[in-house]
C-alpha cells in the first residue's frame, strides 16, 4: 500500500504541472487516492511494526498535490462557474437601474467589464 | 476583496493561486494542528487524530461537492462543470471518511469527536474568510455602515453589488460566530461532565448560526424547498442529529468505544 500511494502521489505531482484541464483534475484524484493509500497504510506499518518510510513519502505527495491542486484548480473553476451563472442576475438588476440615468451608465459599464472578464476567466480555464 | 494571491508563469502558461485555495489550506492545516493537540491532552495518539482530520478533509472536499451536484443535479446535466461546494456536504462526507477509519482501526470515538469538534469550528472560521476574500456567499442588500460593496469582477457577490450597493458580510458574521463556539468548545472540553457531548454541542451551536445567517444570505443559484432553503433544512437535520448523540451520550446505550492501545477508558 506504500509503494502505490508513493506511485499516485508522484503521478499527481505530475499531472499538476502538465497545464491541461483533464489533467489537472486527475492529478486531485490521483493526490486524494495517494493520500488515503498512505494514510491507510502508515497505521497499517505502525501496528505491525514495520517501516512506515514509503507510506509517509507517499502520503506528504498526496497531501502536496491536492492542497496545489485546491489552490489553483477549485478556486478557480469556482469563480467561473459563478461569475457565469450570475450574469443573468446582473441583467436583472442593470433592467431595474435603467430608470436612473446614473445607475444606468455605471451598469452599463459594469456590464461591459463582466463580460470581458467572464471571456478571460473561460479562456484562462480552457 | 482580495481575490487572487499572486500569478506566476510556467511552462508558457500563466497561473494563478487564489485566495480561497490558500484559505482552505491554512483552514485544513489550523484545524489538524489543534485536533492533534486536543486529542494527546485527551491522551490519545495525536498521529491517529491527524489521519483522521487528513481523511474527514479528504471525504468533505467529495461530500460538499458532491452535495452540490445533487442539489443543482438539473443545472449540471444542462451546463456540464467543476460544481460549487456545500458546507453541510462536507460536514456528512468528512464523518463518514472519519468515521468509517475510526472503526476500522477501533480507536477512541468520543474522544475523537470532542477534539474533532472545536477544530472544525476554528478551520470553518478561517474558511469562511476565504469565502469573503473570493466574494462568495454573499449577504443581501443593505445600508448598515459595515455593509461591503464589490467592485470587483471575478466576485460573484459584483452581480448584486455592481459596485454600487452594500452587502451584508455574511461570511464574516459566521466566521466570527465559529471563533466564538470554537472558544465555547475548549471551554465545554474543560468540564468533565460534558465529555463526550462536545460534538453534539457545536452540531446544535453551528445549526442555529446558520439557521440564522442563512435569513442574510443573497446568492439565489443555492436549493430551495418551501420556505426554507437546502441549507436550513440540513441545519433543522443537524439539531435533531445533535439532540441524538446527547440522548446516545446520556448512557442510555452501551459504551461502543473499545479499550484502545493507548489505553484510554473513559468514565
Amino acid at each position: 500500500m506504500g509503494v502505490a500511494a508513493l506511485v499516485l502521489g508522484i503521478l499527481g505531482l505530475i499531472l499538476l504541472i502538465i497545464p491541461v484541464y483533464v489533467t489537472q483534475i486527475l492529478g486531485l484524484c490521483l493526490g486524494v487516492v495517494a493520500l488515503i493509500l498512505g494514510i491507510i497504510g502508515r497505521k497499517q506499518a505502525s501496528e505491525e511494526g514495520k517501516p512506515t518510510g514509503m507510506s509517509t513519502a507517499g502520503m506528504v505527495l498526496g497531501i502536496i498535490a491536492t492542497a496545489l491542486n485546491a489552490l489553483a484548480f477549485i478556486a478557480c473553476q469556482l469563480c467561473i462557474n459563478e461569475v457565469g451563472n450570475n450574469m443573468s442576475q446582473a441583467i436583472e438588476q442593470a433592467q431595474k437601474a435603467n430608470q436612473d440615468p446614473k445607475a444606468k451608465e455605471a451598469t452599463r459599464k459594469m456590464l461591459q467589464k463582466m463580460q470581458e472578464a467572464l471571456r478571460e476567466a473561460q479562456k484562462k480555464g480552457e | 476583496m482580495h481575490p487572487e494571491v499572486f500569478q506566476f508563469h510556467f511552462l508558457g502558461q500563466q497561473r494563478i493561486f487564489y485566495s480561497y485555495g490558500l484559505m482552505l489550506i491554512l483552514a485544513g492545516c489550523c484545524g489538524t494542528l489543534m485536533m492533534a493537540y486536543l486529542a494527546r491532552r485527551s491522551g490519545a495518539d495525536a498521529w491517529d487524530a491527524i489521519y483522521v482530520a487528513l481523511l474527514a478533509i479528504v471525504g468533505g472536499l467529495v461530500g460538499a461537492l458532491g452535495l452540490d451536484v445533487l442539489v443543482n443535479y438539473r443545472l449540471y446535466w444542462q451546463q456540464p462543470q467543476f460544481p460549487g461546494m456545500v458546507f453541510f456536504g462536507g460536514l456528512m462526507g468528512g464523518a463518514a471518511a472519519s468515521l468509517a477509519f475510526i472503526r476500522h482501526f477501533r480507536l477512541p470515538l468520543r474522544v475523537l469527536m470532542d477534539a474533532a469538534a472545536p477544530a472544525l469550528a476554528l478551520g470553518h472560521a478561517v474558511g469562511r474568510v476565504g469565502c469573503f476574500l473570493g466574494g462568495c456567499c454573499y449577504g443581501q442588500v443593505t445600508k448598515h455602515p459595515w455593509a461591503v460593496v464589490y467592485n470587483d469582477m471575478r466576485a460573484p457577490a459584483t452581480a448584486l453589488s455592481q459596485g454600487l450597493e452594500g452587502l451584508h458580510p455574511v461570511q464574516l458574521y459566521e466566521a466570527s460566530g465559529l471563533l466564538a463556539i470554537c472558544i465555547g468548545l475548549l471551554v465545554c472540553g474543560r468540564l468533565s461532565r460534558l465529555k463526550g457531548s462536545i460534538f453534539a454541542i457545536y452540531l446544535l451551536a453551528y445549526a442555529g448560526l446558520r439557521l440564522f445567517t442563512e435569513t442574510l444570505r443573497a446568492d439565489p443559484e443555492r436549493g430551495r424547498w418551501l420556505m426554507f432553503s437546502t441549507s436550513q433544512w440540513i441545519a433543522i437535520s443537524a439539531v435533531c442529529a445533535g439532540l441524538l448523540l446527547l440522548w446516545w451520550n446520556s448512557g442510555t446505550r452501551k459504551r461502543l468505544d473499545p479499550p484502545s492501545a493507548g489505553g484510554i477508558r473513559e468514565g
